[in-house]
Formats: C-alpha cells, sequence, structure tokens
C-alpha cells in the first residue's frame, strides 16, 4: 500500500471545487433534471479520480478485474465528458486522454502506472473546471448529486460491497469511491443541522467499518453483500435534507421519461452534424437514469418500448461495463457489455444522418415509455 | 394482559369488546411479539405484559449467513411463520425457506422449501397457505401449509418484496421493488390479473380489514398508495415525506388508523383511514430505523423492529407515545403477533 501517496493524489484531485460554505438549501430543486448531462459529466471525472487512486495504490503486476477498471478511465468513463472538453480545451483532452491511456497500459503490461496516474490526476482536476460551469459545480444540490450517485450507483460504495462476492475487486473501488463521498461530505456538511450531521456522521462510520482499507477481502464467507446498502440509502436521505433538493430521479416515472426523451432529442442535433462525442455525453446521461430509474419498470408496463429502446442506446453510445451491469443482470440485452469506449461503436450506424434517425427514433421511444407509466 | 375470572370475565370481555368494536377473539387471549432478527439468525419473542424477552428461538446456526426476514402468522393465531433464505439471492439453496412457529411452545413446527430468496409472507384466511415473494426469481409463490407443497408460482416485478392476500382470500397482492410495482393475482383462478404502478421502491403491502383497500409503502417515495381492491387501481397516495423510508404497516384491529414504521426519520406515522391523512408523527424514545411494525391484537399497543438500534419500541396507541424499548437481536426486520387462550 502507498498510503502516502493517496493523501497526495487527493490533493491533485480534490472533489469538485471548494465551497462557499453558507449557499443556502435549494428547496424544489431536482440535479438529475436540471443538470442532468452536468452530473454524468462529474460521475465520470469522480470515478476517473478514484480509479486513479486505485492505479496509485496497489502495486503491480495487476488483478484482470482490476486493469479492466483502469482501462474504464481511459474508456466509457473519459467518454462522459471528453466531447465537452475536447470542444472546449482540446489540447487539455489529448493530455488527459493520453495520460490515461499510459496509465491504463502499464497497468496492462504489469508496470507500475503511479507516475502516468498522477500526470492524469493533476490534468482531471483542470479538466473540472473546463467541464463543469462554476456555478454548477459549486452548487451544493449539485455536489449532493454526485454525492449520492457515488454512493448507489454502479462502481459505488453499495454496489461495490455487494458485487465482491463475485467480483473481489469491486471491493477496493467502493473503498475508493468512499474516500470521494467523504469529500463531498466535508464541502456539504455546514449546511446541515447537528441532527443530520450526527445521522450523517454515524451512517459515514457504518460504511467505513464495512470498508476499512482498500484491499480486496481474503474471504466472503458469512459477507452479507447488502449490509453497506441501508447506511448508503440513510446518507442518501440526509443528504437530500440537507440540501433541500429531490435526489432520487424515480418518484415520477413519467416525468422523468418525458425528460429523458427531451434530453435526447436535443441531443440529436450533435449527431446531425456529426460531433458524436457531444451526443454521447447526453446519451450516457440518459442510459443511465433510464437503466437505473426505469427500465425494469418499461420492461413490466411497456416491454416493446423498453426492448426498442434497449436496441437504440447501443447504437448511439457504446455503453461500457460501468454504464449497463443492469441489463446485465435483468438478462437484457449485453451486446455492449464487454466493450470499453472505443471511437467508433461496432454497432454504430455509418453515417451522421442514421445517428440523427436513431436518436430521433430513442427519443420517441422514451415519450412512448412515458405515456405508458402515466404522462 | 392476562384477565383471571374464567368464563364470567370472559363473557363480559365479549361484551366489553363488542361495544369497542374489538373482535372478541382478541379478549380470550394472550398474545406474544415475535421479531425476526436479520443479522443474529433467530427470533425474540417477547411477553407484552412485561415487555422482556421471553425467548430467543435460532432459526439457524449460521448468523451472518442465514437470515429471517418476513414474518405472518395463521388466522387463528397459533402459529408464525418466517421467511428464510441466505445473503446471495442469485443462487436458490436449501436455506430459502418458510418456518412455522407454534406460538404456544415457541417450538417449530415444519419447515419446508420456498426457492428464490423468500423474503415476506402471507397465510390465507383459511390457514391453508402461505404466499412468498421470491425476491430473487421476481416470483410469487403460493404453498400448502399442510404439506409444504407449492401450489403455484407467478410472475411478478423484479425484486420481489411485500406480499398480502385479502381477507376473502380472492386476491395476492406482491409488490416490486426495482419495478415499482404491485402484482394482483387471482388466488381462485390462480391467475395474474394485472400489475399497477406504485411509489418509487415499494417495500409492503397491507389490505384493510373489510378487504376494500390495499396499501403499498414506497421507501424511496416516501408514499402510501391506496389502492382500490374493487378494480386494484390506486385511487389515493398519501405523502409522509421523502426522509420517511416507510416500510411496514400495521392496520388498527378498527380499520381506523394505520402504523407505518417509518425507517428514515425513526418515526411512526399514524394515518387515518377514512381521510387517508397523516394524523400524528411519533418520534420522541423511538429506535433507529424502525423497518418492522404489529399491533397487539385490542389496538393498545403497537411494536416497532428497529434495525439499527437493535431494539423493539412499544407505543401506547392512547397517547401516541413510546412507552418502552426492548433489545432483541441484532438486525431487527420485522414483527409479528401470536396469539395463544389466555390462561385465566
Amino acid at each position: 500500500m502507498k498510503a502516502d501517496r493517496i493523501s497526495r493524489l487527493a490533493l491533485l484531485s480534490p472533489a469538485l471545487a471548494s465551497l462557499a460554505t453558507a449557499a443556502p438549501a435549494q428547496d424544489g430543486s431536482a440535479p438529475f433534471l436540471d443538470w442532468t448531462v452536468e452530473e454524468s459529466r462529474a460521475f465520470g471525472l469522480e470515478m476517473i479520480a478514484s480509479r486513479l487512486t486505485l492505479a496509485d495504490h496497489f502495486a503491480p503486476p495487476f488483478d484482470e478485474e482490476l486493469v479492466e477498471q483502469l482501462e474504464a478511465a481511459a474508456g466509457p468513463l473519459l467518454a462522459r465528458f471528453g466531447g465537452t472538453l475536447a470542444e472546449r480545451d482540446a489540447q487539455l483532452a489529448e493530455e488527459l486522454a493520453a495520460a490515461l491511456a499510459e496509465m491504463a497500459e502499464a497497468a496492462e503490461e504489469g508496470e507500475d502506472p503511479s507516475a502516468a496516474a498522477a500526470e492524469a490526476a493533476s490534468l482531471l482536476a483542470r479538466a473540472r473546471e473546463v467541464v463543469l460551469d462554476q456555478e454548477v459545480r459549486e452548487a451544493p444540490a449539485f455536489k449532493a448529486a454526485v454525492l449520492v450517485d457515488l454512493l448507489l450507483a454502479e462502481g459505488g460504495v453499495a454496489e461495490g460491497y455487494e458485487e465482491a462476492v463475485e467480483e473481489v475487486w469491486e471491493y477496493p473501488s467502493g473503498w475508493t469511491t468512499l474516500q470521494r463521498v467523504d469529500l463531498l461530505w466535508a464541502e456539504i456538511q455546514s449546511l446541515a443541522t447537528e441532527e443530520h450531521r450526527g445521522d450523517a456522521e454515524e451512517m459515514l462510520a457504518a460504511l467505513h467499518a464495512l470498508y476499512p482499507d482498500a484491499g480486496p477481502p481474503g474471504s466472503v464467507v458469512g459477507w452479507n453483500p447488502e449490509e453497506a446498502e441501508a447506511p448508503a440509502q440513510r446518507l442518501a436521505g440526509i443528504v437530500e435534507s440537507v440540501v433541500g433538493a429531490d435526489l432520487f430521479p424515480g418518484r415520477d416515472f413519467a416525468r422523468l421519461a418525458a425528460h429523458l426523451a427531451e434530453t435526447t432529442g436535443a441531443s440529436c442535433a450533435a449527431y446531425e452534424v456529426g460531433d458524436d462525442a457531444i451526443g454521447v455525453e447526453a446519451i450516457i446521461a440518459v442510459h443511465d437514469l433510464y437503466e437505473g430509474e426505469l427500465a425494469a419498470t418499461a420492461g413490466l408496463f411497456a416491454p416493446e418500448a423498453h426492448a426498442e429502446a434497449q436496441e437504440l442506446f447501443p447504437t448511439l453510445a457504446e455503453l461500457g461495463e460501468d454504464d449497463d451491469d443492469e441489463g446485465e443482470e435483468e438478462g437484457e440485452d449485453d451486446e455492449a457489455e464487454d466493450g470499453e469506449q472505443t471511437e467508433e461503436s461496432d454497432t454504430a450506424p455509418a453515417d451522421p444522418s442514421a445517428h440523427a434517425a436513431a436518436c430521433a427514433a430513442l427519443s420517441e421511444t422514451l415519450s412512448d415509455i412515458g405515456s405508458a407509466l402515466g404522462g | 394482559m392476562r384477565s383471571p375470572g374464567g368464563m364470567k370475565t370472559a363473557l363480559a370481555g365479549v361484551a366489553v369488546a363488542a361495544l369497542l368494536g374489538i373482535p372478541a377473539q382478541a379478549q380470550n387471549e394472550d398474545y406474544r411479539v415475535y421479531v425476526s432478527n436479520e443479522y443474529n439468525a433467530d427470533v425474540s419473542v417477547i411477553d407484552p405484559a412485561t415487555n422482556t424477552v421471553m425467548a430467543t428461538l435460532p432459526i439457524s446456526g449460521r448468523p451472518g449467513e442465514v437470515r429471517p426476514r418476513g414474518v405472518a402468522v395463521s388466522p387463528d393465531g397459533r402459529t408464525v411463520y418466517i421467511s428464510v433464505s441466505d445473503f446471495n439471492p442469485q443462487v436458490e439453496t436449501p436455506e430459502d425457506k418458510i418456518v412455522a412457529i407454534d406460538v404456544e411452545t415457541n417450538e417449530i413446527l415444519s419447515e419446508f422449501r420456498a426457492g428464490g430468496n423468500p423474503e415476506r409472507l402471507a397465510v390465507s384466511p383459511d390457514g391453508e397457505e402461505v404466499w412468498a415473494s421470491l425476491e430473487a426469481l421476481a416470483q410469487g409463490a403460493g404453498y400448502k401449509v399442510e404439506d409444504g407443497s407449492e401450489i403455484a408460482r407467478f410472475p411478478v416485478g423484479v425484486e420481489a418484496e411485500g406480499v398480502a392476500v385479502s381477507p376473502d382470500g380472492r386476491w395476492v397482492y406482491v409488490t416490486a421493488e426495482a419495478t415499482h410495482s404491485v402484482t394482483v393475482i387471482d388466488a381462485e383462478n390462480l391467475s395474474v390479473v394485472t400489475h399497477r404502478l406504485v411509489g418509487n421502491r415499494p417495500r409492503v403491502v397491507e389490505f384493510s380489514n373489510d378487504g376494500t383497500r390495499a396499501y403499498v409503502t414506497a421507501e424511496i417515495g416516501g408514499t402510501v398508495s391506496v389502492i382500490d381492491t374493487q378494480d386494484h387501481t390506486v385511487i389515493d397516495t398519501i405523502n409522509l415525506g421523502l426522509d420517511s423510508r416507510p416500510v411496514e404497516i400495521a392496520v388498527a384491529p378498527e380499520g381506523d388508523r394505520l402504523y407505518v414504521a417509518g425507517g428514515g426519520t425513526s418515526a411512526v406515522y399514524v394515518i387515518d383511514t377514512e381521510e387517508n391523512e397523516v394524523i400524528a408523527t411519533i418520534r420522541e424514545q423511538m429506535g433507529r430505523r424502525p423497518w418492522g411494525i404489529a399491533i397487539s391484537p385490542d389496538g393498545s399497543r403497537v411494536y416497532t423492529a428497529n434495525g439499527l438500534s437493535d431494539s423493539v419500541s412499544v407505543i401506547d396507541t392512547e397517547t401516541l407515545s413510546v412507552i418502552d424499548n426492548i433489545a432483541v437481536g441484532r438486525g431487527a426486520h420485522s414483527a409479528i403477533v401470536g396469539r395463544i387462550p389466555n390462561e385465566g
């Protein structure tokens, strides 16, 4: 273990930006509606930061599972914001992509990736300020939304603990994500009442008790894979109260489906002009919310439309392991399970007009699903 | 709780019960509270006369690997059923079973397989069938109590959770966390009637005593959906607050109130069933993260299983206040009341 480096990396890539601590709670806001794509970008930034921590924390040679996680940083996680970064700062985008690729390549070849990881962490901190506008990244509700994503999303704290039963290297992933949660909580905790702060810290302590260190568990006999879920869910609920925002997108299915249809529709313009990297960012964000909140329900109440959506998503964006695990669990289309993000999906249409048509079809399908769910 | 005086007192009890609209049966019986302890792999039995644990019943010798969760009771109150599973819902194992406990002796009467991670249970009004939500398989299944044979299985939503049988035995409702749905099963014709969308992450469903309504908690939604069982449609949604995280429901014997365990706020929400409104929220002295909840046969006490404080809170329903907290096993999950003839 290289604990001294962890703190250095944490400094290089602080969790979002420092907070104006007295910012008021944002009653009525819903980050998943207000900042749908931005939240996905931030999640990508955070997850890459956690992968870089892993690269620095463990010594080669790396387990294959860990190598795959590190490769994801240069693939599907980077795709969450890579288009915007390239549009706003092409040189930084190239440098970051190169550093992440170098880190992943070193890990794969059994070499020490920590130098490349440190370089990538430094570039990532700069990228964060480029791809997330200051007003957004400093909003407490936005930070809270990202915190909840890190707690509950695939690859996050609760899921990492649960998945470790079958893939032990999910545990270190959950551990590093928990360190990111700590940083984000530190930035919003001043908004909490004393009671909420006490409750939140109790939940964090419970999670840290489950994640005492980064090392993968030697044995999972007697392991309760769901044990992290209760404190993670409780912490998410507390955070929601602290910032006064709606952080659970699935409370109104019809509204969410309509929003996803609209977000998808808006991204079609990027596909029309061949700017796929920008379109992909929106599609990944939409897919996250669809898989996390609507897919199972749509499968029950609108199975044909759901099947159509499942076919259309991978034609618009390669959805790597971090984006599509739910579908795998439910036995759904796993066409894109294995792949990391590549420049061109195997299933992607060859020309911009085909991309745009698929995008429009997806938007319409999501709208139909919204109608089936009461919209 | 116990009423000395034999038949005379019992008859007087019936008269008083009739005046109060309380089932006469309740007046002639003592009761015990059964609490499943998820992480201890055992069941705590509480004597309500003393508010102490009178017995701890081991369900498995492998705590941390095998967990009791859902509880149900036969209509005569004499048998408590516990759903048991392991912590690996992807794999069907011999640990996936239903255990029947004799309330009078606290001995295990029988057990039978219920494959697919049975989470919660409900007993038919004739006491002959137990229905289970099979979490891993996204199914609802019915079993004959007599020999454990399977009656039928039906596909429901993903991550089946709550289950209830209507008082007339006609309908079985099964909730599903991931699809936010309630599946209606016709238990007479053995067919799926429909799926209904309810609030986000539905947990528990309970029927009203007259069977005209079903109530479904939604943990993330922070709501209780009210379903008209005539056509199985959601006719009202009671908002408890986003952080309430409601789980189990206890219906008062008179049917006028629901008591809802709010795991998020460590509170019990009291709902007037005529207005479908929250009329009180009990927080003071409550244990942490109440998930389970049960009510005494006479409706005077409510018991909550508190998963974070490993305790049971006892609520006086007249004053709507916590009057005691009882330490039970680790990970108190669900609570149910079993009944036995009184000793008077």
